[in-house]
């Protein structure tokens, strides 16, 4: 079989030096590896710098609204299992406007795997704060010194019933590419924070800023130490945190026959 | 003998005020009339006042009533005043001591509005000066004895107070014991304690003078609520995948397919949001989806909406309208998201609209919003309110012997273009899986591919519009039903629940008068050349319909509905009597 085309000839959008050219070329390389049919790929984005990373690989792509990939996907999973669906948002799209639709995957398990491109600023609307900037910081494009705690999205995945929980880096291509074969290959709901650096609007979380913090996880962790990695501060562990195997939404359904003139017997008025 | 009744029963929410109802609704049923039965009621789980409204020989609702069963002191309170003389109210000896200002569930409104025209006496001081025929049933009593009879303790067959009043109603107004029992029966999993109560109940009324009810032509009949009504039409239109949030008065439909499932898909989401993304993407994905909601949740799907009509995918909302704006009043009626749901969604979001008049044309309606929702891939909003939610009526059995072929889908996967331009401006449909494709929110090219290109975008906007022109031309003979005189002196212009009450009004009317119901309400029809006469609007709401009228033709007088009530005949007729007054403004306040 001839090796399937990934590429597509959109012309890409992102700034020179974006986190996101590295997430794209791990995802491409992930999709390959695994030869997913670009006719079962889905991928399905918010809105976003992220998220046009529907234009740049082959699938059947959805490109949904701020927020909103996470619906749309499970309506599409549920629908068709034998599709491969991914969902693509930012950190802003996914734990700020989207965060409700997020949980409430994690606690269905729906058999998705969501990829965060977390970048700790709203890219496009031109550098607010998103929900993983830490607290107080100013970033140039703030009126001032960011107000909200930051969220942890590991931890929240893990609340919200998440069975595969992973934290990678942008640039490092070969490892993402890895971790997201793996989220690929998990049945269930799966979430990888991505960290990227925003080379326009977060001058703080720069690449030399990750790449001092970044250290790799040697092995699959218990629950107890999962959480408590989740929690470190100082240096930012990277890896798979948590993997759980657990009946996915499909599989708690029960699905059956029904005989629609015994449903209308009922309502029958009987004389 | 033209049997035509309309009366309540009444009681406390949790009362049993439900199955007494349904017991009424199905008694009559059986005989083989037409009837319907409206439930009105609190939103609340228990103490409030609920009741049902029943006709009989009609399908509309209309005031004064025959016939009053209450089962409490409240139930009198709130509705003897929309008594006929010599109608029969039948209540508890006890409620007869009672004052309204002693019922602490009562609305300290009603307290007071009672208290200007009658004083703060007990009910049988008010009733006194009044001409109706009083049943009064010594409940206590009567339990004790069904008590004794059925060797159960007072505590556990106290409950059949509804079946007591209600037996003893329905026997008063002329339904025959065996009915009765039968309705009983249908109506209970065990129904021994409830049959004993009945028996109780008629031996008590036995002396009284009855009415008599026959028998009339019986039919293949089935009877269902609104909710019931649009949930099996969906189930026969093989709907595949429905996703719902919670919310009055909508649940019941949701809950009914999901009870009844099969192999349909059905997911409660976490908000209504999610509930129409999700049956966009189970859309996108080839499935026949649908949702189902009431104005609050509409409100937050308006984004989805969008999204809908820019990605070209079909979907079908069912909106259940309910009394607003806000939470308004979540558990009363109203037609109040009309403009709502021709507009909802940003941008030039081109939809349709179609509104059914009652449980029958909702079921047809049904398979007709999925047709159109496919043919065109765009969403179609089937608008329906409380009223007909839960309303129990008769529908012939036949009425639901059809079935909607699944989609089906064929083409080119090759170099597939979702948004293909075509003359119809509707392109070739491919669901995810069969092909690779872009289905997108920001405006597109052919391919589905973002552009910012000015042409491109006048071209899709043009297919767009090119899309809806078609709909309008498929929807041109079924966008409005003339009923009533074709020459009149006045047209009465209505859409939605309304129906049933102008359609037997025009016929009682001493004005020849027709009525232009409006089916299809975006895109919205010219009915200039059918207008004669006076118009009259009549609507649920502040003048929404009046207000789109006037792109058409002039209005002449609108009647409001505004207290969250159904509209009555004899208000239909009051108001085409004042149109005809010259008054422009008419505003219909009966109900309870």
């Amino acid at each position: 079989m001839k090796e399937p085309e990934y590429k597509t000839d959109a012309w890409i959008q992102w700034c020179p030096g974006c986190g996101n050219y590295g997430i794209l070329k791990a995802l491409r390389d992930a999709v390959s590896e695994l030869k997913i049919d670009p006719k079962k790929l889905v991928i399905v984005g918010g809105i976003g710098c992220s998220s046009r990373i529907v234009y740049y690989i082959r699938g059947g792509n959805v490109h949904t609204l701020h927020g909103r990939a996470i619906p749309v996907a499970s309506g599409i999973k549920l629908s068709n299992p034998e599709l491969t669906v991914i969902v693509a948002g930012g950190d802003g799209d996914i734990l700020g406007i989207g965060m409700g639709h997020f949980v409430a995957l994690g606690r269905r398990n729906i058999d998705i795997k969501v990829f965060i491109h977390d970048n700790s600023v709203y890219g496009l609307t031109k550098g607010q704060a998103g929900p993983t900037l830490p607290l107080g910081v100013k970033l140039r494009a703030m009126n001032y010194e960011n107000a909200h705690d930051a969220v942890n999205p590991l931890l929240l995945a893990f609340a919200s019933g998440y069975t595969f929980i992973a934290r990678a880096y942008a640039y490092h291509v070969k490892e993402l590419k890895n971790i997201m074969v793996e989220a690929i290959r998990h049945r269930g709901s799966a979430v990888v924070d991505i960290l990227q650096p925003c080379v326009t609007y977060n001058e703080l979380m720069t690449r030399d800023w990750f790449e001092r913090r970044v250290y790799y996880l040697e092995s699959i962790l218990g629950e107890e130490v999962a959480i408590q990695k989740m929690i470190e501060r100082g240096r930012i562990p990277l890896g798979i945190f948590f993997k759980a195997e657990r009946a996915t939404f499909e599989e708690r359904i029960e699905r059956f026959d029904v005989d629609l003139e015994k449903v209308l017997e009922k309502k029958a008025v009987l004389y | 003998m033209k049997v035509d009744l309309s009366f309540v029963i009444g009681g406390f929410q949790g009362g049993g005020v439900e199955s007494a109802g349904q017991i009424a609704v199905r008694a009559f049923a059986m005989k083989g009339y037409d009837v319907l039965g409206s439930r009105e009621y609190h939103s609340n789980i228990i103490g409030a006042h609920s009741y049902y409204h029943i006709r009989v020989g009609g399908k509309a609702l209309q005031m004064p009533l025959d016939a009053l069963i209450a089962l409490d002191a409240e139930s009198v309170f709130t509705h003897f005043q929309n008594m006929k003389d010599n109608g029969i109210l039948i209540c508890d000896l006890s409620s007869l001591e009672k004052k309204a200002s002693q019922i602490p569930s009562m609305s300290k409104a009603l307290k007071k509005r009672i208290e200007l025209s009658y004083g703060d006496f007990p009910l049988n001081q008010i009733l006194e000066k009044l001409e109706f025929r009083l049943i009064a049933l010594p409940m206590a009593e009567l339990l004790k004895s069904l008590s004794k009879s059925v060797e159960k303790p007072l505590s556990s067959v106290s409950r059949a107070l509804n079946v007591i009043g209600t037996s003893a109603g329905l026997y008063l107004l002329g339904v025959d014991e065996f009915t009765i029992r039968k309705a009983i029966e249908k109506q209970f999993r065990d129904s021994d304690v409830n049959l004993r109560a009945m028996e109780i109940a008629i031996e008590e009324v036995k002396g009284e003078k009855r009415g008599e009810i026959p028998s009339v032509e019986k039919k293949e009949n089935l009877i269902v609520s609104g909710n019931e009504a649009v949930a099996i039409a969906k189930l026969r239109s093989q709907i595949e995948f429905l996703s719902f949030y919670p919310i009055t008065p909508a649940t019941d439909e949701a809950l009914f397919i999901e009870e009844n499932r099969g192999r349909v898909i059905t997911v409660q989401a976490e908000d209504e949001i999610s509930a129409l993304g999700m049956a966009l993407g189970a859309s996108i994905a080839g499935l026949r989806a649908t949702v189902s909601t009431s104005g609050p949740g509409f409100s937050l799907m308006n984004e989805m909406i969008s999204f809908a009509v820019q990605a070209e995918i079909p979907i079908v909302i069912t909106l259940w309208m309910r009394a607003s704006p806000s939470t308004g009043i979540a558990t009363r009626t109203g037609q109040q998201d009309l403009l709502h749901a021709i507009f909802s969604g940003h941008g030039d979001a081109f939809k349709i609209v179609i509104a059914s008049g009652d449980h029958e044309e909702a079921i047809e309606d049904v398979s007709l919003s999925f047709k159109l929702a496919e043919d065109f891939q765009m969403p179609v909003i089937h608008l329906l309110d409380k009223y007909i939610a839960s309303s129990l009526t008769t529908v012939a059995r036949d009425k639901f012997e059809f079935s909607l072929p699944k989609r089906e889908f064929k083409g080119d996967s090759e170099s597939y273009q979702r948004y293909r331009l075509t003359e119809d401006g509707v392109s070739p449909f491919l669901p995810l899986g069969m092909s690779t494709m872009i289905v997108s929110s920001l405006e597109h090219d052919e391919y589905g591919f973002a552009t910012e290109d000015p042409e491109i975008r006048e071209k899709m906007m043009l297919k767009r519009m090119r899309k809806f022109k078609k709909v309008a031309e498929r929807v041109s003979k079924l966008s409005y039903s003339v009923h009533g005189f074709k020459d009149a002196d006045v047209t009465i212009v209505s859409f939605g629940s309304t129906k049933n009450a102008i359609v037997e009004a025009i016929e009682r009317s001493e004005h020849a008068a027709k009525f232009l119901q409006l089916r299809v309400l975006s895109p919205f029809p010219d009915i200039s050349k059918e207008i004669r006469g006076k118009v009259l609007c009549v609507e649920s709401n502040a003048g929404q319909l009046s207000l789109l009228l006037k792109s058409c033709c002039k209005v002449d007088a609108v009647a409001r509905k505004l207290n969250a009530r159904p509209i009555y005949v004899d208000e239909v007729l009051m108001a085409i009597d004042d149109a005809m007054n010259g008054k422009e403004e008419v505003i219909l306040s009966e109900g309870a």
